[in-house]
């Protein structure tokens, strides 16, 4: 390049370097913090405005550990404990303003402290800490969640029940139902050490269905929690489950009110079931009228809508279609997405098929000898033919 | 010229566009880690593998943590650990569910597994603890890993419906070249036991054998495992195993093979009303001991000598609580989670009184 060329590009660069440059912050100015979020993502971070290009280059460049970025910007919980942590976060040096984005969504509508320590900068300026207390928009409200029913559905529960389900009408919190789940007896008084007390919950994947589990160890016959206290349940009694209203939902509100399920207890029931003593109305052939198969006693509501469907005579595959449970789960019917051809098929049974006290097709839940062979891997399959006509 | 005038251009068209960009990122590019729906239960691996399961997912996955910039070695005590982790992850200890809690073999940290918020929209965490009471969160996007997903039973399936059975694993350790899974469903009383072959292959997510209990030599049932621990008697590889009422079993992993029914001996009742929720081995004064956490009944020390020749409860056990002899560590009270730290320690989850609080304890 000639020296006429050089004059020439800095008479026409120069004044727009200059603009650019002064467009930009080339002088310290007031710093200011704000928080700003993302109307879509809904993500917020804290930024920092009113450093110079020179002490955003510099942080640029500098080398700072985490404890260093914390010292200059530190972004806490408001009210948090003494000796708490600083928020987890990013550090990113823009060329106009620092920002803190941190490392899970701020909360909705809680406050946030930032306080920004100029004298930690590269260049330490000089000047107070700058603080300001910060919060996310608050989340709209929703409508409140409440139970929908508990199963089993009947009246009468035999006494050595295993388990319950609630449903609920929306999606629940991932707090424990433990603290939330009584069992009260006739006159009214909590019956002690009913539950299983394990560290898990039993949610669905959508979390709107909760199992509950009696504690097994009173439920079986033999073993010393058993032999000491005997089943929470007894024949011909009253009892009711209450759940505390305070159990939260997934927008971490209360349920509407409490819920309380009355039922009695009947007799255990300690046999396995057959399938042979299963009533079957069969469907007319070119209809989609259901299927209707009655039980001689209740079984599990959710095994019941999983592990029971129709397939054609020598076949495996599942007709489809769409399965209801009758009341007091002691029937199911199953309407077929397309019209029933005539012909032969079998209603067919998996082998975890459990009724609500865990008995099963030909194995009871209490087996009194040790006899029979375990079958892992594909459950078996247990068939009860019948006709469309 | 026509070429530098060109560059001059182009670098003046950079310091606008970053002039006008709003933030330039530091640090390096995110790499694809696990995806986490949930975390925990947590195992360490003897090689400081952590394996962590997703019970959302049922998902286990293993976690390489060798990148990972190391922490000052060790773990001391924590007071008030949920409001701190509830601090660091941006929010307060009523949103933070701690997990689990596991101890690196190597350099002694504890790392916690979390899950902050209480809605659909939670999200897991890992967080480490240090020798320096320092809390860390590990980031997921930079790890390296494999997983598993644990087989789901076949389901007569209808249209429509969206399954809602799900398995909750409850305690997994790695045992001779094999990660062992116990979990329990959300429907039917399972009782399955996974053998998963580790390092993980695509192709092979294990076989399942379920486990039963012989209820004093009268009564059968299946009966979930809640917590267990690998350990030898008599030069066989056993598992120490709690089931969900409340017995102590034993039984050798040889029993554990597809088909076979597997039957726990029962070695001790530990009371009613209880579940063993963490069980650690540790040695002292030349000899063996187990420590139990019980989610009614406090933690219990048990020694291990007298279980090879156990040879089972077969009859009505008179007293409150049976078989081998067990001792009650009065001094550990609301404890929640435990893991071994080192020799002489033991750490601990305790609820206290504003609070949990992650407390290094010495091995009674």
């Amino acid at each position: 390049m000639g020296l006429w060329g050089r004059e020439l590009l800095t008479r026409l660069i120069a004044p727009f370097f200059c603009v650019v440059i002064a467009a930009g912050c080339s002088r310290p100015a007031p710093i200011s913090i704000t928080l700003e979020s993302d109307p879509d993502s809904k993500a917020s971070h804290m930024r920092v405005s009113g450093l110079s290009s020179d002490e955003l280059q510099s942080l640029q460049r500098a080398s700072f550990s985490e404890d260093q970025w914390t010292a200059l910007l530190r972004v806490t919980v408001a009210n948090s404990a003494a000796g708490a942590p600083p928020v987890a976060g990013r550090f990113n040096v823009g060329a106009r303003v620092l920002e803190f984005t941190p490392r899970f969504p701020l909360d909705p509508g809680r406050q946030y402290v930032a306080a920004f320590d100029p004298s930690r900068l590269p260049t330490p300026r000089s000047g107070a800490v700058v603080q300001e207390t910060l919060a996310p928009p608050a989340a709209a409200p929703t409508p409140p969640t409440t139970i929908v029913r508990m199963l089993p559905s009947g009246d009468v529960l035999p006494e050595n029940l295993l388990r319950f389900y609630i449903e609920f009408s929306a999606p629940m919190s991932n707090e424990t139902g433990r603290d939330f789940i009584r069992l009260l007896d006739d006159a009214g008084k909590e019956i002690q050490g009913a539950l299983l007390m394990v560290d898990i919950d039993f949610w669905s994947a959508d979390h709107k269905r909760y199992t509950f589990f009696f504690d097994p160890g009173r439920v079986k016959r033999g073993i010393q929690p058993n032999l000491e206290l005997g089943r929470a349940l007894h024949d011909g009694r009253q009892y009711t489950i209450e759940i505390d209203p305070r159990w939260r939902d997934a927008n971490g509100q209360p349920l509407v009110q409490a819920f309380k399920r009355s039922f009695r207890a009947g007799p255990p029931e300690m046999t396995g079931m057959k399938i042979q003593d299963w009533k079957i109305a069969a469907p007319r052939a070119g209809t989609r009228d259901p299927i209707v198969v009655t039980f001689p006693r209740a079984l599990d509501h959710g095994l019941l809508m999983r592990a029971i469907g129709v397939s054609r005579k020598g076949r495996t595959e599942p007709v489809p279609g769409d399965a209801t449970a009758g009341r007091g789960e002691t029937s199911w019917s199953f309407t077929p997405r397309d019209a029933w051809a005539a012909g032969a098929y079998d209603l067919f049974a998996l082998d975890f098929l459990e009724d609500p006290a865990g008995n099963r097709l030909g194995r009871p839940f209490d087996l009194d000898k040790f006899d029979t062979v375990d079958k892992s891997g594909t459950p078996a399959r247990v068939t009860l033919p019948f006709v469309v006509k | 010229m026509r070429t530098n005038l060109v560059k001059l251009t182009a670098l003046l068209a950079l310091v606008v566009a970053t002039a006008s960009a709003p933030v330039i990122a530091r640090g390096a590019a995110p790499v694809a880690g696990p995806s986490f729906s949930s975390i925990g239960p947590l195992a360490f691996g003897p090689d400081g593998t952590l394996f962590a399961a997703d019970r959302q997912a049922a998902t286990i996955f293993a976690l390489d943590l060798s990148a990972q910039k190391a922490g000052a070695p060790g773990t001391i005590s924590v007071p008030g650990i949920d409001a701190k982790i509830a601090a660091l992850l941006g929010t307060d200890a009523a949103q933070v569910q701690i997990t689990d809690l596991a101890v690196e073999p190597k350099s002694r940290n504890t790392y916690v597994s979390v899950m902050r918020g209480v809605g659909a929209a939670a999200q897991p965490a890992l967080v480490r603890v240090d020798g320096a009471g320092k809390l860390e969160i590990v980031a997921f996007d930079a790890l390296k890993y494999t997983s598993v997903a644990l087989p789901n039973p076949a389901a007569a399936s209808t249209t429509g419906r969206q399954n809602p059975r799900m398995n909750s694993v409850t305690d997994m350790a790695l045992v001779d070249g094999k990660l062992y899974v116990t979990g329990l469903s959300n429907e039917e009383f399972a009782s399955k036991f996974w053998a998963v072959p580790y390092p993980f292959k695509a192709t092979d997510n294990g076989t399942s054998v379920e486990i039963f209990h012989g209820n004093h030599g009268a009564f059968e049932t299946r009966s979930p495992v809640i917590s267990f621990v690998p350990t030898k008697i008599n030069n066989q590889t056993t598992l120490i195993a709690g089931y969900t009422c409340t017995p102590l079993v034993r039984f050798p992993v040889s029993d554990l093979k597809p088909g076979a029914k597997v039957m726990g001996t029962t070695i001790a009742e530990l009371g009613n009303g209880n579940q063993p929720f963490d069980m650690v081995l540790y040695k002292k004064d030349g000899k063996e001991f187990l420590l139990v956490g019980n989610s009614a009944r406090g933690v219990m020390k048990v020694a291990t000598e007298p279980f090879g020749a156990a040879e089972g409860i077969k009859a009505k056990v008179t007293s409150e609580t049976g078989g081998v002899p067990f001792e009650k560590i009065a001094s550990l009270t609301g404890v929640t989670q435990l893991d071994l730290l080192d020799a002489t320690h033991t750490i601990v989850l305790q609820r206290g009184e504003a609070g949990i609080n992650l407390t290094a304890v010495i091995l009674p």
